[in-house]
C-alpha cells in the first residue's frame, strides 16, 4: 500500500485517481533515486517537446554564461505571431531543487503561447545536489537577465510579462524576482508561484498535517539540504533571496498569483508567503484549493485541476491587460 | 508528478485494464465524488468524449477526452449512435462513449457499464436538484425508477411513504388534465397519469383509475389504470379497475382474441349510438333504466335493442345475456384503445 494514498481530506475526485495512478510507484524521492528519475525525465521532456513542435510551438536554445562563466542553456518557446509585444513569461521548472529539466511540466505555461501570444523562455538551471546554493538561483537570474537584456533582439517584452515556476521553481522564481529587487534588475509585470518551495523549516501545522503527502517532510528535507549543503547552517544570514520563507520584506514585488492546495505540505508557507506580500503593501492574489494535494494540477481532467488553471488564466488576462484566444488544440 | 495522468489515461484491451477501470470507479464511488467526475473519469480512461443524459432529472452533461466540458447534442436520440449504456432503472438515463465505430475499443463496455452502474448509485447519493416539478414525481412514482427515487418523489409531492393512492389514467390530448400528472407513452397512446390520495376527487372524464395501492407501488399498477381507461365509454366516463372486478382482466386478455361476439359489436360501431345503447343494457336490469341511463324514451330503446340483437345474434334481456354482451363490448373497448396506436400486435400488457 503506498503511503501517499492515505492523505487525508483530498478532493474526491483527485484521491480517485490518484488511487489507479499511483499504483506501483515508488516512494519517497531519495539520492539514490534521482539518476534514474532524471532520465525518466528526459524521456517525458522529449515527448512534451515534440508534442509542443506538433501543435506548432517554435523553438529556439540559446546559450546562456552564469555568474559563475558556465554555460547553461535556455530555450525559447513561440508561436507564428510572436512579436515585439509578445509577453515574456519565464518558466523555472519544479522537482524538489534535484529533478526535472526545462520541458518538464511546460503545458503550465505552453497554453499561454496560445492563449496569450507570449513567448516562453526555460531555463535549464543547473541541480543539487551536485550544484548547491547560490548556483541554482543565479543560474535562474541569470537567464532572466539575458533574456531582459536582449529583448529587442528576440522579439519579446519582459516588461509586461511574468515569472512562473512550480514547486521548487515556485521557489527558485521568487528568489529570482527578490534578487531582481535587490540589484535592480529586471522588472517584470507579474509572478506566478505554484505550490512553491519556499522555506527550508517543514514548520508549518500543513507540513504536521500533509508531512506524509505528495511531496513529504523527508523529501522536502533531502532537497533543502541539497540545495543549501552547508549554507543551510546560517541559514539567517544568508540573503533574503536564499530562502524566500525566511524573507519578511516583501514589499516592491512583481503582483503576484499564488496557489496552492490545501492538501499540500506547502499550504501554510504559502498562504503566509501572500499575506506577507500584502502587509508589505504588494498585490497578490492567493488561491487555496480545497482537497488539493501537491502537484494535484497534473490530473488534468478532474474538476478542481480545470479550476486553477482556469483561475491561472483569468489572472493572466488581467495581468497582461488582454483577452485571451480561444484554445485551437 | 507528470506521469501521473499518463498512468491513469494508458489503457490496454487487457484484463488489466479492465482492473484499473473497475478500480477507478469504485474509488470514485468510495469517495463520494460526483455524477460529472464519472464521466470525466470515464472519458479520461477511453481517451474519448464522453457524456450522460438524465432527462428525469434534466441532467445533460459531455466531456472531451481530457474532461473538460463541451457542448451537448441538441437532439439527446443522437448519442445513441455511440456506444451507450441506459441506466438500469427504467429512467431512460443514458450515458455514452464516443469512439468512432471503425476503431477498436475492448474496455468501452466495461467503462459504460461501470459509469452507468456509478451514475446510478450517485443519483441516489447526492439527490440532484432532481426533481424539478410536480410531474417529474409523478413520473418516477409511476415508472419503475429505483425505491429511493420513488420515495423521494413521494416526498416532493408531500405524501408520506405509507399513503394510499389510486393511479388514475387520463387520454393525453385533454388540455386540463391535474398538473400533477405525468405524461406517459401506453399501450393505448399517449396518456397523462395522475396520483388521487384514497378519499381524494378528480373532475375529469374520460378516466382509468386503478386500484388502490401504497404510494411507493404505485406504479405497478400503471396496466391497470390504463385498462381502465380503455374501458371508459361515453356513459361511463369513469371507469374504476375495482369496480369492473375479473370482468376488467377478461377485456384485457380477450383484446388478444378474436371471438365473434366481439366482431359483432365492433360491427355495432359504426352508430356510437348503438353501442351506447348496448352498453346501457348491459349495465342496467331492466330497459326503463338503461333509458333512464341514455337520456331517452324507453320505447326508443326498445326499438334499438332488437337493432342491436339482430346484430350481436344472441338476446341481452337476460342476466346471462347482459354479461356476455358486457364482456364481448369490454374487450372490444381494449382492443379498439389499443388498435389506435398499435394495429400490428394489439396487447396490453
Amino acid at each position: 500500500m503506498n503511503s501517499r494514498l492515505s492523505i487525508p481530506n483530498v478532493d474526491p475526485e483527485l484521491a480517485a485517481a490518484l488511487q489507479v495512478a499511483l499504483d506501483g510507484t515508488p516512494s519517497p524521492i531519495t539520492l539514490d533515486y534521482i539518476p534514474g528519475k532524471r532520465a525518466e525525465d528526459w524521456q517525458t521532456s522529449d515527448l512534451a517537446r515534440a508534442a509542443a513542435q506538433a501543435r506548432g510551438v517554435r523553438v529556439e536554445e540559446y546559450d546562456v554564461t552564469t555568474a559563475d562563466g558556465a554555460t547553461i542553456r535556455l530555450d525559447l518557446l513561440s508561436g507564428p505571431n510572436r512579436s515585439a509585444t509578445s509577453p515574456l513569461v519565464y518558466y523555472v521548472h519544479g522537482g524538489g531543487m534535484m529533478l526535472g529539466n526545462r520541458w518538464s511540466g511546460i503545458d503550465v505555461v505552453e497554453d499561454w503561447i496560445h492563449r496569450f501570444n507570449a513567448v516562453v523562455a526555460s531555463i535549464e538551471y543547473r541541480l543539487a545536489p551536485e550544484h548547491q546554493y547560490p548556483i541554482p538561483h543565479e543560474d535562474c537570474y541569470a537567464g532572466l537577465k539575458w533574456v531582459a537584456d536582449h529583448e529587442h533582439q528576440l522579439g519579446l517584452n519582459a516588461a509586461s510579462g511574468l515569472l512562473v515556476g512550480t514547486s521548487a521553481g515556485g521557489g527558485l522564481a521568487a528568489a529570482v524576482a527578490l534578487m531582481a529587487r535587490e540589484r535592480g534588475g529586471p522588472k517584470l509585470a507579474g509572478m506566478m508561484l505554484i505550490a512553491p518551495m519556499l522555506d527550508d523549516r517543514s514548520g508549518t501545522m500543513s507540513a504536521k498535517q500533509y508531512g506524509n503527502g505528495m511531496w513529504s517532510v523527508a523529501e522536502n528535507t533531502l532537497g533543502w539540504r541539497s540545495l543549501l549543503g552547508e549554507a543551510g547552517h546560517r541559514a539567517q544570514a544568508l540573503p533574503d533571496w536564499a530562502i524566500p520563507g525566511r524573507c519578511d520584506d516583501l514589499a516592491n514585488l512583481p503582483h503576484a498569483f499564488i496557489e496552492v492546495g490545501s492538501a499540500d505540505m506547502f499550504r501554510d508557507d504559502t498562504v503566509d508567503f501572500a499575506s506577507r506580500i500584502w502587509r508589505g503593501g504588494g498585490r497578490a492574489e492567493l488561491h487555496v484549493w480545497s482537497g488539493g494535494f501537491h502537484g494535484f494540477e497534473v490530473l488534468s481532467h478532474t474538476l478542481i485541476a480545470q479550476s486553477a488553471v482556469h483561475a491561472r488564466n483569468n489572472w493572466l488576462q488581467r495581468l497582461l491587460g488582454v483577452p485571451e484566444s480561444p484554445p485551437t488544440h | 508528478m507528470r506521469e501521473l495522468i499518463q498512468r491513469l489515461s494508458a489503457l490496454d484491451d487487457d484484463a488489466a485494464s479492465a482492473m484499473k477501470i473497475v478500480a477507478h470507479f469504485d474509488a470514485l464511488l468510495a469517495q463520494g465524488a460526483g455524477m460529472t467526475a464519472l464521466v470525466r473519469g470515464a472519458a479520461v480512461l477511453s481517451g474519448w468524449p464522453c457524456g450522460l443524459h438524465l432527462p428525469q432529472h434534466s441532467i445533460y452533461a459531455r466531456v472531451d477526452a481530457q474532461g473538460k466540458s463541451i457542448k451537448v447534442p441538441e437532439d439527446p436520440s443522437a448519442v445513441l449512435d455511440w456506444p451507450h449504456q441506459f441506466l438500469e432503472d427504467g429512467s431512460d438515463g443514458v450515458v455514452w462513449l464516443e469512439r468512432p465505430a471503425d476503431l477498436p475499443g475492448a474496455s468501452d463496455a466495461v467503462i459504460l457499464e461501470r459509469l452507468a452502474a456509478g451514475v446510478h448509485l450517485t443519483i441516489e447519493r447526492v439527490s440532484p436538484p432532481a426533481i424539478t416539478d410536480d410531474a417529474a414525481a409523478v413520473e418516477i412514482l409511476t415508472s419503475a425508477s429505483s425505491p429511493t427515487a420513488r420515495r423521494k418523489a413521494a416526498k416532493r409531492l408531500r405524501l408520506s411513504e405509507t399513503a394510499m393512492v389510486r393511479l388514475v389514467a387520463f387520454r393525453a390530448a385533454d388540455d386540463s388534465v391535474p398538473e400533477q400528472s405525468a405524461s406517459l407513452d401506453s399501450e393505448i397512446g399517449p396518456i397523462r397519469v395522475a396520483l388521487v390520495e384514497d378519499g381524494q376527487s378528480f373532475a375529469l372524464s374520460p378516466a382509468g383509475v386503478g386500484p388502490l395501492v401504497g404510494v411507493l407501488e404505485a406504479f405497478r399498477t400503471r396496466s391497470q389504470a390504463v385498462a381502465a381507461l380503455a374501458l371508459s365509454s361515453r356513459i361511463n366516463p369513469v371507469v374504476s379497475w375495482d369496480q369492473w372486478g375479473a370482468l376488467a382482466e377478461l377485456a384485457v386478455a380477450g383484446a388478444r382474441l378474436t371471438h365473434p361476439d366481439v366482431e359483432r359489436v365492433a360491427g355495432l360501431a359504426s352508430d356510437p349510438q348503438l353501442l351506447d345503447t348496448l352498453e346501457a343494457l348491459a349495465v342496467s336490469d331492466t330497459i326503463r333504466g338503461a333509458a333512464a341511463l341514455l337520456g331517452l324514451h324507453h320505447s326508443t330503446v326498445q326499438q334499438r335493442q332488437t337493432r342491436i340483437e339482430a346484430v350481436i345474434g344472441f338476446r341481452i334481456a337476460s342476466p346471462a345475456g347482459r354479461t356476455r354482451a358486457l364482456v364481448a363490448l369490454a374487450a372490444y373497448r381494449v382492443r379498439d384503445s389499443t388498435a389506435r396506436t398499435e394495429p400490428a400486435d394489439p396487447k396490453l400488457s
